[in-house]
């Protein structure tokens, strides 16, 4: 339980500091990326911090946090804000419609399942990364010893399943990978994108190293997220906190230079 | 960036941290090395996401 609670709350406190930063940017420059940026690390430093308050109790909205903020939107809102810096603003805005009512969708999605949530299963003793899920069993699958085993009717036949908070078949669960996809292929790409034209450009060999690390950051907390929907929440905590130090080291590391736009990933042209 | 006056020692530093060392392994190996790796694995987490969605992989 220790390692539960002080691994979140070690990468709750980098994403406080992470967040007042890039949030002091947008105020002094009221740049949409900033502003993005900051609402996205904020998503994430909710999901961290709900991470350690699920550690020590249960409480429905703190789920509702870390499900909704740390689980499905936060890559995404993150991501967001480097599209701002990639493509002409009209877009980015039509874009900023569709993410803003995609994760009001996914609100809504996540608040129709409150209710349902087995508060039975719940336990202080393992990550809520390990118990958020409930999981359908195939035919001759071992069954877990140390799980809770049920019996369900889920689309007219008799299934088993490993019980998890959400019930099976939640819809919200299938929105998280739309977010995902999107905050893969923004944040990182963009992260890649950025140092990729910085490398062949050869200048800037801060924003270079910044924004590879900024990638490395979002791609583990991705790898970690992707390993725990199949079932190996353990790595989760770790790899949250290992990418909160690599993203906030890549962002001081790309907005040392002297140039005035610093950034998560800094504007494609070196000049 | 930097300016074209860089006579003195302060800007010649600033062009040196403004340009990528000539030469340099880690620039030259390293960096196109794990650029290309995390495309990959973006790729990949891509396709594992778009799997979910498709029914491919259960949830």
């Amino acid at each position: 339980m220790f390692l539960n609670l002080i691994l979140p709350f070690l990468s709750t406190s980098i994403m406080f500091v992470f967040v007042v930063l890039v949030f002091q940017r947008y105020l002094a420059r009221r740049k949409l990326h900033f502003l993005f940026w900051g609402i996205g690390l904020a998503m994430f430093g909710a999901g961290s911090f709900a991470e350690a308050y699920l550690s020590l109790a249960w409480n429905p909205w703190i789920f509702f946090a870390w499900y909704l903020f740390g689980a499905a939107l936060n890559a995404a809102w993150i991501g967001h804000g480097t599209l701002y810096l990639l493509v002409r603003k009209t877009w980015a805005h039509v874009i900023t419609a569709v993410l803003v009512a995609g994760s009001l969708f996914a609100g809504y999605l996540m608040l129709q399942v409150m209710p349902r949530l087995d508060t039975t299963v719940f336990t202080t003793s393992k990550p809520v990364s390990e118990q958020y899920g409930t999981k359908r069993l195939d035919a001759g699958e071992p069954l877990p010893t140390d799980a809770p085993i049920s019996q369900v009717e889920y689309r007219g036949e008799q299934v088993t399943v490993v019980r998890g908070l959400l019930p099976l078949g939640a819809s919200v669960r299938l929105t998280t990978p739309f977010f995902n996809i999107y905050g893969l292929l923004t944040l990182v790409g963009g992260a890649i994108w950025s140092a990729y034209l910085f490398w062949r450009k050869r200048v800037l060999p801060n924003r270079v190293i910044g924004n590879v690390l900024i990638a490395g950051g979002a791609l583990l907390i991705g790898s970690a997220s992707t390993l725990t929907r199949l079932g190996y929440g353990q790595f989760l905590y770790i790899g949250e906190l290992v990418s909160a130090i690599l993203m906030f080291t890549g962002f001081q590391v790309a907005a040392r230079p002297q140039v005035s736009e610093g950034a998560l990933v800094p504007e494609a042209t070196g000049d | 960036m930097t300016t074209e006056n860089e006579g003195s020692t302060n800007n010649g530093k600033k062009r040196r941290s403004a340009h990528m060392p000539s030469n340099s392994p880690f620039f030259e190996k390293i960096v196109p090395a794990l650029l290309l790796g995390m495309a990959v694995l973006m790729g990949a987490l891509i396709l594992f996401a778009a799997g979910v969605l498709l029914g491919v992989i259960s949830f």
